[in-house]
């Protein structure tokens, strides 16, 4: 007997706490009647999870259709102490009915299921947050004659919209393509800039460059390519012995002197002294260094 | 003439030794008439180059500027025996080869003229005023120049070492005669003498007494730098031993193209119709003197093979004569063929 009662008192004392787990659970919402298709109500939903319990976030309902009439718009859940050292949850839920209602009735807001988790694998399901409201049609079913306010009203005038940003837009747009146009044009030397100096060296370096790697014939190719832009940039054949005149009307080029005289060196005895390219000490990466220098010389000139 | 920046009096790697000699030799004989001839250096250097590519020389000038000078000066520098004759309008082909007199008995006598004079020995035979004579001289100059040799007395005359210097002035154009087309082929050159630009040469030449009294500056050069009678083998040596690339043949071959068809070389002359510009000339004679020259000129430069500037450098003095303008166009000849010359090495591409 006596054993008998300490097994009441132990189960007694084992589902106190089980029973307290969740506590102090109340919904409260606006006034239930009134309410229309379409309009959005807000439930707040309150309860205290004792310790070591917390709200299992995974139970919340998702916000989206909830029934066939009502969606539920937002949930927001806040934490705060609660007294015995638990914790109090208040859960504002934002609620839209799009029931339309032929004659009032009432219409109810699904309880949410809700979970409470102790960590150590202990959980307790419980409901909350149900609500009952009384909705209405928005207007009398039959349409009485001669009132037409509640007829559909005509769609809303598009609203006009000026277009003055984007054609000032479009404007500069317009005028700096026209500009980016014209620089490319110079650039190119496309009319009507075709008259402007061209940039010989530099064409002649992309070639040299390509050229003068290949062997000995490329190389004398290179050696013939860099002669005519050269001659491009004197506006006459330039020979050896006209140097000192081009590079006194050219400064430009006079920080090379070294350079160009030794290529024409080079080109004197390939050329005309039947000299072997090895022979000229003129390599081809000099000489494409030489091309790449003048080109760079002819740009800040 | 742009001189090249090779130091002279430089040996020659390749070049015999003998032709390393005679390239002193020329240098010291440009020094010597340099001596007399101021200011002129290109004229000397090209009588240099005449000599040595056995060619003759045509001064052409404006009056007193000293064409006869530097003929006299080079005549003097090179030595051997010299013979000059003046060109009149009444000279006959006869007086250069005979002089005529009454001698002391009153009998006529007739005897070896200024080109006789010497013997077969003659190196220089200067015909001063050569516009002035009439052709049929023009004509005994023209075989005396092509084959250095005349008729005369009754058997043939060889002068082996001759070179025939001429020159005439540019300003008159009364009494005189125009040199045909085959004998100014046989000129080398026709070099034209300018007044001096210096202001320092000309200082001297109008101020210093030196200049003033010009026999005495000829008799004060030194005789005989060069010995003439080994001029033509020397010349011979320099064509064999001065090379000429296959780019240089080709580089020649395009300037010749270009003179002989300007227009399709793009060479445009204002005022005139390049169609009809050209009646001829630069015969394949004037090219082959055209490489003679520059083979001098390479040679006298310290190099043993010829450049672009070489042919450049002896270009005008040896093709310009050689091109005959079309005649409405003979008049402004002395504008149009520079320009048609400098136009030609501005087209040509070299290498």
């Amino acid at each position: 007997m006596r054993r008998a009662a300490l097994a009441f008192a132990l189960a007694l004392a084992m589902a106190a706490p089980a029973a307290a787990q969740v506590r102090d659970v109340r919904t409260s919402g606006p006034k239930p009647f009134g309410v229309l298709l379409g309009d959005v109500f807000t439930l707040r939903t309150s309860f205290v999870a004792d310790a070591p319990y917390t709200l299992d976030p995974a139970s919340l309902p998702k916000t989206g259709a909830l029934t066939y009439a009502i969606d539920l718009r937002r949930l927001d859940v806040t934490e705060s102490a609660a007294p015995g050292g638990g914790v109090r949850y208040e859960i504002t839920a934002e609620y839209q009915t799009f029931y339309s209602a032929l004659e009032t009735r009432t219409e109810t807001v699904p309880q949410m299921s809700l979970s409470v988790v102790d960590g150590k694998g202990g959980r307790k399901e419980f409901k909350a947050g149900g609500w009952a409201y009384i909705t209405s049609p928005l207007r009398p079913l039959i349409t009485t004659s001669g009132e037409t306010q509640y007829d559909l009203r005509p769609d809303a005038v598009p609203p006009r919209i000026s277009l003055r940003p984007a054609q000032t837009a479009a404007l500069w747009s317009a005028g700096a393509a026209l500009l980016a146009l014209l620089l490319l044009a110079w650039s190119r030397a496309w009319p009507p800039f075709h008259t402007r100096p061209s940039r010989p060296f530099t064409r002649a370096a992309r070639v040299v460059a390509k050229r003068a790697p290949t062997g000995e014939a490329g190389w004398r190719e290179a050696l013939i390519d860099l002669h005519r832009a050269f001659d491009a940039t004197a506006g006459k054949r330039l020979l050896g012995d006209d140097l000192g005149a081009f590079l006194a009307q050219r400064p430009a080029f006079a920080r090379h002197e070294a350079g160009i005289r030794a290529f024409f060196d080079a080109s004197r005895r390939v050329f005309f002294g039947g000299a072997a390219p090895a022979a000229t000490g003129l390599s081809a990466d000099a000489l494409t260094r030489l091309a790449r220098d003048l080109a760079g010389a002819e740009r800040a000139s | 003439m742009a001189t090249s920046t090779l130091a002279a009096g430089r040996r020659v790697e390749g070049l015999a030794p003998e032709l390393n000699a005679w390239r002193d030799q020329a240098l010291a004989f440009e020094a010597e008439v340099g001596r007399a001839v101021v200011g002129q250096p290109e004229v000397v250097r090209l009588m240099t180059i005449a000599l040595f590519a056995r060619g003759h020389v045509l001064l052409e000038g404006d009056v007193g500027v000293g064409k006869t000078t530097i003929l006299r000066a080079v005549a003097r520098a090179l030595g051997g025996p010299f013979e000059r004759i003046e060109g009149t309008v009444d000279l006959m082909p006869t007086d250069m080869l005979y002089t005529a007199y009454v001698d002391d008995d009153g009998k006529p006598r007739v005897e070896p003229g200024p080109v006789l004079h010497h013997g077969e020995d003659l190196a220089v035979f200067f015909f001063n005023e050569i516009n002035r004579a009439r052709p049929q001289v023009h004509s005994l100059l023209l075989r005396l120049m092509a084959e250095r040799s005349v008729t005369a007395f009754g058997k043939e005359w060889f002068f082996p070492h001759l070179v025939v210097f001429a020159d005439r002035n540019r300003v008159e154009k009364e009494e005189t005669f125009e040199l045909p087309a085959a004998a100014r082929d046989r000129f080398l050159m026709e070099i034209a003498v300018d007044t001096p630009a210096d202001p320092e040469v000309r200082r001297q030449l109008v101020f210093d007494p030196r200049f003033h009294d010009v026999d005495r500056l000829i008799e004060s050069l030194r005789e005989g730098v060069l010995d003439h009678k080994g001029l033509g083998d020397a010349g011979r040596a320099i064509q064999q031993s001065i090379a000429t690339a296959p780019a240089l043949e080709s580089y020649v071959l395009g300037l010749w193209d270009a003179v002989r068809a300007p227009k399709t070389a793009g060479i445009e002359i204002p005022n005139v119709d390049m169609d009809r510009l050209l009646q001829g000339g630069a015969s394949p004679r004037g090219v082959g003197a055209l490489v003679r020259a520059a083979r001098v000129r390479a040679w006298l430069e310290g190099r043993d093979m010829v450049l672009p500037e070489d042919v450049r450098a002896v270009f005008n003095p040896v093709m310009a004569h050689r091109i005959f303008l079309d005649p409405i166009y003979e008049v402004r000849r002395d504008r149009i063929v520079p320009e048609l010359c400098r136009q030609v090495f501005e087209r040509v591409p070299a290498p």
